[in-house]
């Protein structure tokens, strides 16, 4: 008799790939329990970020639904240096466009910011200060070319706008891991008798743009601009004055590499140098609950690019964060904040050959962060601190330009306290 | 199909029974399927239960162009690879060792008692690299090279952890059934 022989394989297929485990009931019991159990546990991790997410893109969406349809002005602007002899410089869109009657004076625009001289030209000048004087916005409106080129709205960008970017990308950040300082430090009411009066800090934190959008609106022209780089480093060193109260100053170091729009193959590097200075309040309605007011602050930034000389910008913040803290475990919690801010730019420098310097007074801007922050106690005194936050901003980069950007970034950093 | 549909629906709906109706429809299968890759009953489980959540969290995604116990055992397979990858226990072998490909059973010799269950509990002796390749290749159909990319192996490493488990595998049921079962090299 001839035996049945199969290929292992075969033989194997057969035989267990009908096979089947038959589930009892517990096995239904034991999942169920498991899976909602742990659907409740990501339902409730997700929904802070979620509500940040949905937050943010709410805000965005009617930020530049509002913008869009804003005239450009500049409110109560005031010249305070003026240039003197320098060359007139050509324009063909704004002579066409301008107002004034002598079309050999004018105050030009081109490429930057830099470019913006005044001729010393009687009539000009008149007819400029008159604007000052009279803080005239229709005529500044009216002196603004409605056919400003991509390349002049890209360039003068980013000439200032990566300046103002080092700043409020400290200060986004600075209000994002201070309060975790005060919390993770010190800040637990059930430690209350052991708060030290004072506590000194000091720390170093690195950033990056993990993604950016930056959007320049010139009478509803919208020129999206390419970023390639975009990090930091910076010390810090602050005081815990009271329980919610503190001063804080660093030194931050700033590189943004970028192609402008009017050229892909250029690559730009602009680098920034900036000091920061802030005094921070909390105050706790409920044990996780903090409102964040940074009452003040003061940044002066310095620039250095190949396209220009050097730039440095003045600002005063005033935000109010609101933040939200999940103590995890003795060791680490995590932080979500919301923040609304208006900052002040107070003074605009610019110096180099050629160029002119001005001074603006005052812009006012506005921004929202929204962040999730993490703190984590490696030691007694030492704490490992990194986030994540996404920030939207808008602000007049100068009398002509209205620009957007939404960034969002990552930091890590330690914090050392004695 | 229309009825697989509907629980389907009911299911994205939020449906608990029918959950659980798909549960006890599919634990099974995956249940076989971990139980022939993982080592050990309940680490097997595990990784069941976790692909029915995989399952259910993803039952939105399924397209219907296979049938809904196709794409479990899809994501059975691939979460058991998961976790033997993670575990990282194959070493590469280059050998040049030629092992015999013809291995045959005599079925007509095989007891009654010797069914798929007791092959399982064989298979699950097999250390887990030469399980994983057998898997894939005598049930799965995989070929070498498809063995080779999910497992991040040589088809080398392949070939020779197959031969050795074919081997391993003939010896365990001989043993237990040496009456019935012959090993042969012969070809054919």
């Amino acid at each position: 008799m001839k035996k049945n022989k199969k290929h292992i394989d075969q033989w194997l297929k057969d035989t267990v790939s009908d096979a089947e485990y038959h589930p009892k009931m517990e096995d239904w019991q034991a999942f169920e329990a498991l899976y909602f159990k742990e659907k409740k546990k990501k339902g409730v991790l997700w929904i802070y970020p979620l509500i940040i997410i949905i937050g943010s893109l709410i805000y965005i969406s009617q930020l530049d639904k509002n913008e869009n349809k804003k005239t450009v002005y500049q409110k109560n602007s005031e010249v305070k240096k003026l240039s003197k002899n320098k060359p007139s410089l050509t324009s063909d869109h704004l002579k066409e466009n301008s107002n004034f009657n002598d079309q050999k004076n004018y105050i030009s625009y081109d490429n930057s910011i830099k470019h913006i001289n005044i001729l010393n030209d009687n009539q000009s000048n008149k007819l400029y200060n008159s604007i000052i004087e009279n803080n005239n916005e229709a005529g500044l409106t009216k002196s603004t070319s409605n056919n400003i080129s991509n390349e002049a709205i890209t360039d003068s960008n980013n000439n200032i706008s990566d300046v103002s970017d080092s700043v409020i990308s400290i200060y986004n950040k600075n209000i994002d891991s201070i309060p975790k300082v005060l919390d993770n430090i010190y800040n637990k009411p059930t430690d209350k008798n052991k708060y030290p009066k004072q506590l000194w800090y000091m720390g170093i934190d690195t950033y990056c743009l993990l993604a950016g959008k930056q959007t320049s609106t010139n009478n509803n022209i919208d020129v999206e601009l390419s970023k390639k780089i975009n990090y930091m480093v910076e010390g810090f060193i602050g005081l815990n004055i009271k329980k919610n109260i503190n001063i804080q100053t660093g030194l931050g170091f700033y590189q943004t590499h970028f192609n402008t729009i009017s050229n892909e193959n250029s690559l730009n590097v602009n680098t920034s140098f900036s000091q920061v200075t802030n005094i921070n309040i909390d105050t706790s309605s409920k044990r996780l609950v903090k409102v964040t007011h940074q009452i003040a602050q003061y940044d002066t930034v310095y620039s250095q690019s190949k396209k220009q000389a050097s730039v440095s910008i003045n600002y005063i913040y005033l935000p109010v964060n609101i933040k939200y803290q999940l103590p995890i475990s003795k060791k680490l919690n995590l932080t979500t904040t919301i923040g609304f801010n208006y900052y002040i730019q107070t003074s605009t420098k610019i110096t180099g050959e050629g160029l002119t310097q001005i001074s603006l007074l005052p812009k006012t801007n506005k921004s929202v962060n929204l962040g999730l922050d993490m703190g984590y106690k490696i030691a007694n005194k030492l704490q490992l601190s990194a986030g994540i936050y996404l920030y939207t901003f808008t602000k007049n980069t100068n009398i002509y330009l209205i620009t957007h950007q939404q960034n969002l970034n990552a930091h890590l950093g330690v914090i050392y306290s004695f | 199909m229309d009825d697989e549909k509907e629980l389907i629906q009911k299911c994205i709906d939020g449906d608990r029974y029918a959950m659980k109706q798909i549960f006890q429809k599919h634990f099974g299968k995956t249940m076989t399927i971990c139980l022939r890759y993982i080592d050990g009953n309940e680490n097997a489980q595990d990784i069941a239960q976790e692909v029915m959540i995989k399952v259910f969290d993803h039952i939105k995604e399924f397209k219907f162009q296979s049938s809904l116990s196709t794409w479990v055992t899809r994501i059975a397979i691939n979460q058991c690879i998961n976790f033997i990858n993670k575990k990282n226990i194959f070493v590469s072998i280059e050998d040049q060792d030629i092992y015999p490909e013809n291995i045959y059973i005599e079925e007509e010799e095989i007891k009654p008692e010797v069914n798929s269950d007791y092959i399982i509990e064989l298979i699950q002796k097999l250390p887990t690299g030469y399980r994983t390749v057998l898997n894939l290749y005598a049930i799965e159909n995989y070929t070498h090279n498809q063995i080779a990319q999910t497992l991040g192996i040589s088809e080398g490493t392949s070939k020779s952890q197959l031969s050795k488990a074919r081997q391993m595998l003939k010896k365990l049921v001989s043993n237990h059934t040496p009456t019935i079962v012959k090993t042969t090299s012969e070809k054919e």
